[in-house]
């Protein structure tokens, strides 16, 4: 089915029915690409009935659908003309692992970051209105980006404004890790609990509670109109709201997307999800978030294993979680990364000094400030491309205070396959800018865990930057391995004339450069810089002394 | 290269030590797109091979400026 469907528009007149035979299709095709080109497949294949049914029902591209994230566009893409691509996705060259305008029509607007489409849609749809256009707006967001503060900025706006804008929340229960905070608890509520059920258990819970008459009655109410309306919040917010469907139910989908296009206002349609769903290995949220390439979908594992030493990231957590043996002031913060960051391995260890405040970095470094002004030591550890998201908080919360936070920036430099979104090369200048704050790199996994140590016993804000790469040493334990002192280099090779001032992952490429210029006849001298801000004077004071040129090589601008 | 390390060193260096050069080599001020990060960093000039190319054309232009 799925060869006949060229463009969305072959998709729209179909039966339930046949749109289910191509969904199973998109599914099936997504199995098999991605166990040769891997990438993100999880969310996708939870968003496949939603897609099709999304497709078929809006009059794309000239409806705007605007997507969150981007993650789970795989099947979008499967279904707007560049199935025969789906080859070369996260390629060089090839399709991105998530949307872009320049990729196709049907990509309304650019994503990577979470939770920006509400914001988005909300502003095509104020630019129609303004510009006397017609057609209809979609934002799709997920449960797990409803933990952002953007989401919130644009419910609010968009609640408030009278506009034809329809979101789709795609609530599957999970972000990467199973989702945390109240909203999520909330919409699990409205999914799971039989109304019947909850309303007569808050009675219960009222009568022995709740002596007064008058609260009694108040609260009743309240229950009768969630029971009416279980997405009680969003009516509150000013948007109409419907659901929760089955979002496997292709039948629900399509009657209900029919019913809602045509109206007007701010809507919010409730869809229910299970990411991975149909995946062969099983079904499971978190573990298909992303596989790798050359993978088994029957199991899920890699055919061929890596055999690199462990990454950055694995040598961080562990690091992080004996340092915090250690140390019972420090605690740690993750943006609802607690496997991408490796502090999931403290939230087994040290459960109660773990914090993962869901996709809300901004909230992390002013919560982690918060911490810092009563004795604490907060490490928070974001990549680097989504602590852009914290500028303001880590300025004007931690820096302008001088409070002893720790940024551990991962994903720092060029991040491969995921592309211009996820790029950590803005982070170098941003920290540099900021008052109070130290800056430094390491040049292996031992020297991480050295400004880790370091870190949580400076009197300040301190970031690090490590790579999204395996470290390229095999690290001990951290209770073996000092501090450094803040502000200094180490010159690594004493040469003459020309000095490479090497940053943090550059320190191993500038010493093999050194080693084949030496065959050459040149000789030059080699620094680790570890610390980027404040930097070694004297170190520099003697370089002058002795060179002509000073070679700076950093991974960032 | 915009306001990076090599940015701010240039800067400093240039107001205590008139006479030293620094260059500063990194990421350009370009958008790096999806590939490999080692294919990615080679087309930076971010390897040992790119460090190396930069170095000789720095000795080089300063060999000629002597
Ligand atoms: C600002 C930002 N922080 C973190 C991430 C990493 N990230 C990618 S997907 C994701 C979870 C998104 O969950 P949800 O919105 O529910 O979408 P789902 O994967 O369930 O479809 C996270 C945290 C990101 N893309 N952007």
């Amino acid at each position: 089915m799925l060869e006949r469907i060229h463009s969305p528009a072959d998709l729209r007149g179909l039966t339930s029915g046949d749109l289910q035979v191509v969904a199973d299709d998109v599914r099936r095709r997504l199995i098999d690409v991605c166990s040769r080109t891997g990438g993100h497949i999880g969310a996708g294949l939870g968003v496949v009935e939603l897609t099709v049914a999304l497709h078929a029902i809006f009059e794309t591209p000239h409806d705007q659908l605007v997507w969150d994230v981007g993650h789970q566009g795989y099947p979008h893409k499967v279904l707007t003309g560049r199935n025969q691509q789906m080859e070369t996705i996260r390629q060089e060259g090839g399709l991105s692992g998530f949307l872009k305008r320049t990729e196709s029509e049907y990509d309304a607007f650019g994503a990577g970051h979470a939770a920006t489409s509400i914001s988005a849609a909300l502003g095509i749809a104020a630019a129609r209105d303004l510009l006397g256009e017609a057609f209809k707006v979609v934002a799709v967001i997920g449960d797990g980006s409803l933990t952002s503060g953007l989401a919130y900025e644009a419910l609010n706006n968009a609640g408030h404004s009278d506009r034809d804008i329809v979101v789709i929340l795609n609530d599957n229960e999970m972000s990467i890790a199973p989702n945390v905070g109240a909203m999520s608890k909330y919409l699990n509520q409205v999914q799971r609990n039989p109304i019947y059920n909850r309303v007569r258990a808050r009675i219960g819970e009222l009568v022995e509670i709740n002596r007064s008459l008058e609260t009694l009655v108040r609260k009743w109410e309240e229950s009768v109109k969630s029971f009416l309306t279980p997405g009680v919040l969003f009516e509150e917010l000013g948007l109409r709201y419907f659901g929760p469907i089955d979002g496997h139910d292709m039948k629900a989908l399509v009657e209900t997307l029919s019913a809602v296009r045509p109206m007007t206002g701010p809507r919010l349609v409730h869809v229910v999800t299970r990411k991975g769903h149909g995946f062969p290995a099983g079904e499971h949220g978190e573990k298909w978030h992303a596989l790798p390439p050359g993978h088994d979908p029957a199991t899920g594992r890699q055919r061929t294993a890596s055999s690199a030493n462990p990454a950055y990231t694995a040598v961080f957590g562990r690091g992080l979680v004996d340092l915090m043996t250690e140390r019972t002031d420090v605690v740690a913060i993750t943006a609802a990364m607690p496997s991408g960051t490796g502090t999931g391995l403290v939230a087994s260890a040290h459960p109660s000094r773990f914090f993962d405040v869901g996709i809300a970095e901004g909230h992390a470094v002013t919560f982690a400030a918060g911490l810092a002004t009563r004795g604490l030591r907060p490490v928070v550890a974001i990549y680097s491309t989504f602590l852009q998201r914290a500028y303001d908080s880590i300025i004007h919360d931690v820096a302008l205070q001088h409070l002893p936070v720790t940024f551990a920036m991962d994903r720092a430099g060029v991040v491969g396959e995921d592309g211009e979104t996820h790029m950590g090369l803005y982070d170098i200048p941003y920290m540099l800018a900021v008052p109070n704050m130290v800056l430094a790199a390491p040049k292996d996994g031992t020297e991480m865990l050295a400004l880790l140590r370091t870190a949580v016993s400076h009197d300040g804000p301190f970031a690090f930057r490590y790579p999204r790469d395996a470290a390229p040493d095999l690290v001990g334990p951290i209770s073996e391995i000092p501090p450094v002192p803040v502000g200094t280099w180490e010159v690594l090779r004493q040469g003459r004339e020309i000095a490479i001032l090497a940053v943090g992952t550059m320190v191993r490429q500038a010493q093999q450069a050194a080693e084949s210029l030496a065959i050459e006849g040149l000789d030059v001298t080699v620094v680790n810089c570890r610390f980027l801000k404040p930097y070694d004077e004297v170190t520099l004071h003697a370089l002058c002394a002795h060179h002509r040129v000073l070679l700076t090589v950093e991974e960032g601008r | 290269m915009t306001n990076g390390f090599g940015a701010m060193l240039s800067a400093a260096v240039a107001r205590h030590e008139p006479g030293v050069r620094v260059i500063a080599h990194g990421v350009p001020d370009r958008i790096v797109h999806a590939a490999s990060r080692a294919r990615q960093l080679a087309a930076c000039g971010l390897d040992a091979e790119g460090i190396a190319a930069r170095v000789r054309s720095v000795h080089g232009s300063e060999a000629m400026a002597r």
